[in-house]
C-alpha cells in the first residue's frame, strides 16, 4: 500500500496538461459558439469532439512520464512494506463519548439505555488508549478530559442524570474537537449517544471535528423517528387589564400536539396556588391551538402561576413539559412628569396626557407642568420625565433632572419647534442621544412617514404582528434632523433616512429622543390609531417597565446585581456580597459577587427558583419561573448520516492519518527515501526525451541526406 | 353563433398570450411597468380568479381586548351572549415570499429570444408585483457563487425589489449549495421561497441545497429555466463551444453528439424532478420561449394550496 507524505505536490501533475495544451493550441480555429455549461458535453465520449492528431506520440508520452515521475518524487511516497503502515494501524485511540443529558432524554428509558451504551464503550477502551466523557445539553462539560484510567469516568456516569436544558449538538462536537485536536499521532473517535432530536442541530452550525476522526452514532430513542407522541404547553400570553379599579389578568396558552393522533385535554390555570379557570380543548395532530381563559383577578403583590394539562394521553412522551410556570410582578403604576414650555396652551400636551392616562398595563399617573415649575422633588418622584418640546432646565433643576436619570428614571425628549441646538443647555448636550440640527420641511408634498423601524426593539415589537397598527400611515410635515451620538441606537427612521427615534443610556436611565412633535403642529400622529400604543411603549421602555420577564428558559443565565438589589457598593465591599440561590429541587448554592458587584446564576432546572441576598429574610426572596425550552418537546429525530456528515472532517482522512501517525520527523525522513529513485528515473527519461527530440529535429546524428552534403 | 364565440375566445387568449410573450416584454424597459403589464394582463385573463385576494375563512372567536379594532367585534355574538368577541380569520396573515434568482453567468445565455436571465428577471418582477398586490411580504435574493443582492421580506419592499431586479447584471459562475445555505440562514420565518435558476449542478447537489430550505418548513417552488437550444441542441456546424461560466472552450461536432446530449439533458431533468418532488418541492421547468402565464399560474396554485392547509 502506498501513501504520500506531501500529497499536495500531486497538484504538480496538472503540469502534465501543458504538453497536451500546447498540442491542442496548434489546431485551426473554427466558429465560436457560446454555451451555458459543458456539464453534459463533457460526459459524452471523445467521438463527439473533433479529434486532434498527435504528431509525435512517443515524445509526448516521454514528457508526460517525466513530469509524473517528478511530481511523484516531490510528493514523497511511502510504502507500507518500509515499516510505516504497521505503525499507523496500531496507533493508539482517543475516544470522546458524548452523552446527551438534555430534557428529552427523560423520555421513557432513553437515559438508562444511554448509560448502558456509554459503559459498553468504556469497556472497550484498551490500555494505552484514552477516553473522555462529555455530558452535554445546551452546553457541554468534559469533566476530567482525556484520561487513560476510565474509573473516574464510570463514577461520573453512574451519578449523572438528565437535566431540563435543551440540546446543542454543536456545543458537544466543538468540545470534542478541542479535546481531540491536541492529540497528535493517535486515532480519533467520537461516540455520540443521544436521542438525535432534530431541534438540537442547527444547520448553520459550523462545528467540525479535526481530521482523521471517526464519528459513531448510537441512537437510544426507542420509538420510531417521528412517531414519538407529546403534548406540551408551548407558550403563554399574559395581559393585565382593568375592570374599574380591579386589576385583572388575561391568560392565553398555546398547546402543541406533537403526536400523530388528535388529542382532547383539560387545561387548567392556577395562580397563587389556587385553581382559577379550566377549559377543554381538542387539538389535531401536528399543530398548536390557543386557549384563552376568562380574565381573573390579579393579586396586587404579585404571585406565582402556571398553566398545566390536567389530562393527557397515556403515551405522552414528556409529562414534565405539560406545565408552564410564570411569575407575576407586583402591579405598579408609573409616575410620568410631562414638562412643556411655560405658558404653553393646554393643547400642547393634551394628546400625550390623554394617551398615557389610558394605559392600564401599567397604569400611568401623568402630571403636566411648565418647565420652571419642576424642581428636584418632582423629578425624584417621577419614573419617566417627558420634555415635550421644551429644552431641559438649566442650572440646579437641570442637574437634579439628570441626576434622577442617572439613578434609573427614563427621559423622553420630544424635539419640536422649540427644542434646537441653541435652546438646549450646553451643559446637558452629552446625555442626549443625538445632536439637534435643522428642521426638515416636508409640508409641500404629502409629508414624510415613518418607514424603517427596528421590529425587535421593545418599543416597536408590538407593531410587528399583522394588523397591529400601520406606523407608515401618519404623515409628518416637519421634523428635526438628528446626528446620532456615538453609542446611540437609531430605532426608527423617516422615509428619507433621517432618524426618528434614537436611544442611549445615561447612568442607569434610558434617554429617548423623538424627532418630531407629539401634538398636531408637525404631524398628524395624535389622530392616528398607532399614537396611543406608540407613546405608551416609548414611556414604558424609558421606565424599563417589563424588563423582568415572567418566565425564563432552562439554561439561561440570570444576572445578579448587588446595586439593583439595593446595596450601595460605596458602603459594602463587593467581595462581601453573596446570594443564596435555591433551585426548584431544594438544592441551595451560595454565589459570590465579582469585583463589579455582579454575578450570574445558571438556571439549569425547570420550576420556581428562589434568589436572595445572603442575610436577607427568606420571605423577601425573589422568585423566578423557569420552563424547559419548547424545542425539547419536539421529539422528532434527525437522520444520523446527515448529522455525522455535517461535523465530519473534510480533508483526506488517509493523508491526515499518515501525517499524524508517524513517530518523529527523523523517522519520517529516514523511511521515505523512495523519492530519490523517482528523481533519478525522471532524469533518465528526460535524457532519452532530449536525445529523441534532437534526433527528430535533425540536430543529433546527421541524416543520410545531410551527410552527403 | 358557436363559431363566432369560438373566434372571440381565441382572440382573447391570443391577446393575453401576446402580452405575456417574453420577446414582446423585453421591449418594455421599465421593469415595474413590465410587471404590471404581465400581472394585470394575466389577472384580466383569469376572470376573477379564485386565487386572488385575502382568504376570509372564519377560524375562531376570541375575547375582545383593549386596543382591538371595534369594527371586528362580532355583534351577533354580542347580542346573544352580552360579551364582546372578535372574529379571527384564517390566512389573513400575510405570507413571506422570498424570490431567489440565479444570476450566474450561465443564465446570460440566449439562442435568439430573451436570455434566461431576462426571463428570470421578468418572472421575478411579476412574482414580486403579484405578491405585493396580495399584500405578502416580498423579499429578493440574487446569487451566483455567493449572495449578490439581498432584500429582506417586508410589505413595503416591493419597489426596492423591483429596483434591485432592474439593475441586475450577470455575475460569475458558481454552485447552489453556498448561496442557498446563506439564504436559509437569513430566513427567520417560514414562507414561500421561489427559486429561479437553470440548475446547472448535479441533481444530488441541487436536492441537497434546495432540501435544506425545504426542511426549514418553507414552501419551495423551483422554476427551472432553460433556453430551447439547451434542450434540443439545434447546432450543426463543427464549432468551438465556449462555456459561459468558465470561459473555457471545447471543439464540438454537434451532429455527432446531439442524441447523447438530448438524452443526458432529459435524464438530468427527470432526476432533478424526481428528487425535488420527493422532498415535497414544487418543481416546474420552463423554456424561455414560453409565455409567463404558465409560471404565474403555477405560483398562484401553490400559494393557494399553502393558504388552504394553514
Amino acid at each position: 500500500m502506498v501513501a504520500l507524505l506531501a500529497p499536495l505536490f500531486l497538484l504538480g501533475a496538472i503540469a502534465v496538461a501543458v504538453p497536451v495544451i500546447l498540442h491542442l493550441t496548434q489546431r485551426s480555429k473554427g466558429e465560436v459558439v457560446e454555451f451555458p455549461s459543458f456539464m453534459f458535453l463533457q460526459r459524452i465520449p471523445s467521438r463527439t469532439t473533433r479529434h486532434r492528431r498527435i504528431r509525435d506520440p512517443l515524445l509526448l508520452a516521454l514528457r508526460v512520464l517525466a513530469l509524473l515521475l517528478l511530481t511523484l518524487a516531490f510528493a514523497r511516497p511511502l510504502i507500507r512494506a518500509w515499516g510505516l503502515g504497521e505503525e499507523v494501524g496500531e496507533a493508539p485511540r482517543d475516544v470522546v463519548i458524548l452523552v446527551d443529558r438534555s430534557f428529552s432524554m427523560r423520555h421513557g428509558d432513553r437515559w438508562e439505555r444511554a448509560r448502558r451504551e456509554a459503559e459498553a464503550v468504556l469497556d472497550g477502551v484498551r490500555p494505552g488508549e484514552r477516553a473522555a466523557l462529555v455530558q452535554f445539553a445546551k452546553t457541554a462539560d468534559a469533566g476530567s478530559g482525556l484520561v487513560e484510567d476510565v474509573t473516574p469516568l464510570r463514577s461520573s456516569l453512574a451519578t449523572a442524570s438528565p437535566g431540563d436544558a435543551g440540546t446543542s449538538y454543536g456545543a458537544a462536537f466543538r468540545l470534542a474537537g478541542r479535546l481531540l485536536g491536541a492529540a497528535e499521532g493517535r486515532r480519533r473517535e467520537v461516540v455520540l449517544i443521544s436521542d438525535f432530536q432534530r431541534t438540537g442541530w442547527d444547520e448553520g452550525d459550523d462545528a467540525r471535528l479535526p481530521g482523521n476522526t471517526e464519528v459513531i452514532p448510537l441512537d437510544v430513542a426507542s420509538d420510531a423517528a417521528g412517531e414519538a407522541s407529546n403534548l406540551t404547553v408551548a407558550d403563554l400570553d399574559l395581559r393585565r387589564t382593568r375592570s374599574g379599579e380591579v386589576p385583572r389578568l388575561q391568560v392565553a396558552a398555546r398547546i402543541l400536539n406533537l403526536g400523530a393522533d388528535s388529542v382532547r385535554t383539560l387545561v387548567e390555570l392556577e395562580i397563587g396556588g389556587r385553581l382559577q379557570a379550566d377549559t377543554t380543548v381538542s387539538i389535531p395532530p401536528g399543530i398548536g391551538r390557543s386557549v384563552a381563559f376568562d380574565p381573573v383577578p390579579l393579586p396586587r403583590g404579585g404571585a406565582r402561576g402556571g398553566v398545566h394539562l390536567a389530562s393527557r394521553p397515556e403515551d405522552d412522551g414528556l409529562p414534565l413539559d405539560d406545565e408552564f410556570r410564570f411569575v407575576l410582578e407586583p402591579d405598579r403604576d408609573l409616575d410620568v412628569l410631562v414638562l412643556q414650555s411655560d405658558g404653553a396652551p393646554a393643547t400642547r400636551s393634551l394628546f400625550l396626557r390623554e394617551a398615557l392616562s389610558l394605559s392600564s398595563e401599567p397604569g400611568m399617573r401623568v402630571t403636566v407642568l411648565g418647565a420652571r415649575g419642576a424642581g428636584a422633588d418632582r423629578f425624584a418622584a417621577a419614573d419617566v420625565i417627558v420634555l415635550n418640546d421644551v429644552a431641559a432646565p438649566d442650572g440646579a433643576a437641570g442637574a437634579a433632572l439628570f441626576r434622577r436619570v442617572e439613578e434609573g428614571a427614563g427621559l423622553v425628549v420630544v424635539a419640536g419647534a422649540r427644542v434646537n441646538g441653541s435652546t438646549w443647555p450646553g451643559a446637558w448636550v452629552d446625555p442626549l442621544p443625538g445632536v439637534l440640527a435643522d428642521v426638515a420641511d416636508r409640508s409641500r408634498g404629502s409629508g414624510g412617514s415613518l418607514t424603517t423601524v427596528d421590529g425587535d426593539h421593545p418599543v416597536f415589537e408590538v407593531f410587528r404582528a399583522p394588523r397591529s397598527g400601520d406606523l407608515a400611515a401618519p404623515r409628518v410635515y416637519r421634523y428635526r434632523r438628528l446626528d446620532p451620538s456615538p453609542g446611540a441606537e437609531v430605532v426608527a427612521r423617516f422615509d428619507d433616512g433621517s432618524p426618528a427615534l434614537v436611544e442611549s443610556r445615561h447612568g442607569d436611565g434610558r434617554v429617548l429622543l423623538w424627532a418630531t412633535s407629539l401634538d398636531r403642529s408637525w404631524s398628524d400622529f395624535p389622530v392616528q390609531p398607532v399614537y396611543l400604543p406608540l407613546v405608551q411603549r416609548i414611556v414604558m421602555h424609558a421606565a424599563a417597565f417589563g424588563a423582568e420577564p415572567a418566565w425564563r428558559e432552562v439554561g439561561e443565565d440570570l444576572m445578579l446585581d448587588a446595586e439593583a438589589d439595593g446595596l450601595d457598593l460605596q458602603v459594602t465591599e463587593p467581595e462581601d456580597v453573596s446570594w443564596i440561590v435555591e433551585a426548584p429541587s431544594g438544592e441551595r448554592e451560595s454565589i459570590h459577587a465579582g469585583p463589579d458587584g455582579t454575578a450570574a446564576a445558571r438556571l439549569d432546572e425547570a420550576g420556581f427558583w428562589r434568589i436572595r441576598l445572603d442575610g436577607m429574610p427568606e420571605a423577601e426572596a425573589r422568585t423566578v419561573a423557569v420552563n424547559p425550552g419548547v424545542s425539547e418537546s419536539d421529539l422528532r429525530a434527525i437522520d444520523h448520516a446527515e448529522l455525522v456528515a455535517a461535523v465530519s472532517p473534510t480533508e483526506d482522512p488517509t493523508a491526515t492519518a499518515l501525517a499524524s501517525a508517524v513517530a518523529s520527523p527523523a523517522d519520517r525522513e529516514r523511511r521515505q527515501g523512495g523519492w530519490r529513485f523517482l528523481m533519478a528515473a525522471a532524469g533518465l527519461v528526460l535524457v532519452v526525451e532530449a536525445a529523441l527530440a534532437n534526433r527528430r529535429r535533425g540536430y543529433g546524428v546527421p541524416t543520410e541526406g545531410q551527410a552527403k552534403e | 353563433m358557436i363559431a363566432r364565440r369560438h373566434t372571440r375566445a381565441e382572440a382573447e387568449a391570443g391577446s393575453r398570450d401576446r402580452f405575456l410573450d417574453p420577446l414582446v416584454l423585453s421591449r418594455i424597459s421599465d421593469l415595474e411597468l413590465l410587471a404590471r403589464t404581465v400581472v394585470e394582463g394575466f389577472i384580466s385573463g383569469l376572470h376573477r380568479s379564485p386565487f386572488l385576494g385575502f382568504s376570509v375563512d372564519f377560524a375562531e372567536h376570541r375575547p375582545y381586548m383593549p386596543g382591538d379594532d371595534i369594527r371586528r367585534i362580532d355583534w351577533r355574538v354580542y347580542a346573544r351572549t352580552d360579551r364582546f368577541y372578535i372574529k379571527e380569520y384564517e390566512a389573513e396573515t400575510n405570507t413571506n415570499v422570498l424570490i431567489v434568482l440565479d444570476v450566474s453567468r450561465s443564465m446570460d445565455f440566449s439562442s435568439g429570444g430573451v436570455s434566461k436571465l431576462d426571463y428570470g428577471r421578468f418572472l421575478a418582477a411579476s412574482l414580486a408585483y403579484l405578491s405585493g398586490q396580495q399584500r405578502d411580504r416580498v423579499g429578493f435574493v440574487a446569487f451566483d457563487g455567493d449572495t449578490r443582492e439581498y432584500v429582506p421580506p417586508a410589505i413595503r419592499h416591493r419597489d426596492i425589489v423591483l429596483h434591485t431586479i432592474d439593475r441586475l447584471e450577470p455575475g460569475e459562475g458558481g454552485g447552489l449549495t453556498r448561496p442557498l445555505s446563506r439564504v436559509g440562514e437569513r430566513l427567520t420565518k417560514k414562507g414561500i421561497v421561489a427559486l429561479i435558476s437553470d440548475l446547472y449542478a448535479e441533481p444530488a447537489e441541487v436536492a441537497r441545497a434546495v432540501g435544506a430550505l425545504r426542511r426549514k418548513g418553507n414552501d419551495l417552488l423551483v422554476f427551472h429555466l432553460l433556453d430551447p437550444a439547451e434542450i434540443g441542441f439545434p447546432y450543426h456546424a463543427p464549432s468551438d463551444f465556449v462555456e459561459l461560466e468558465t470561459g473555457r472552450s471545447m471543439p464540438v461536432t454537434p451532429d455527432r453528439l446531439r442524441d447523447d446530449y438530448v438524452r443526458l439533458m432529459r435524464d438530468h431533468l427527470d432526476e432533478i424532478q424526481a428528487l425535488l418532488v420527493g422532498q415535497g418541492v414544487d418543481y416546474a421547468m420552463f423554456d424561455t420561449s414560453r409565455p409567463l402565464d404558465g409560471a404565474l399560474f403555477h405560483y398562484l396554485s401553490r400559494r393557494e394550496s399553502r393558504l388552504r392547509v394553514r
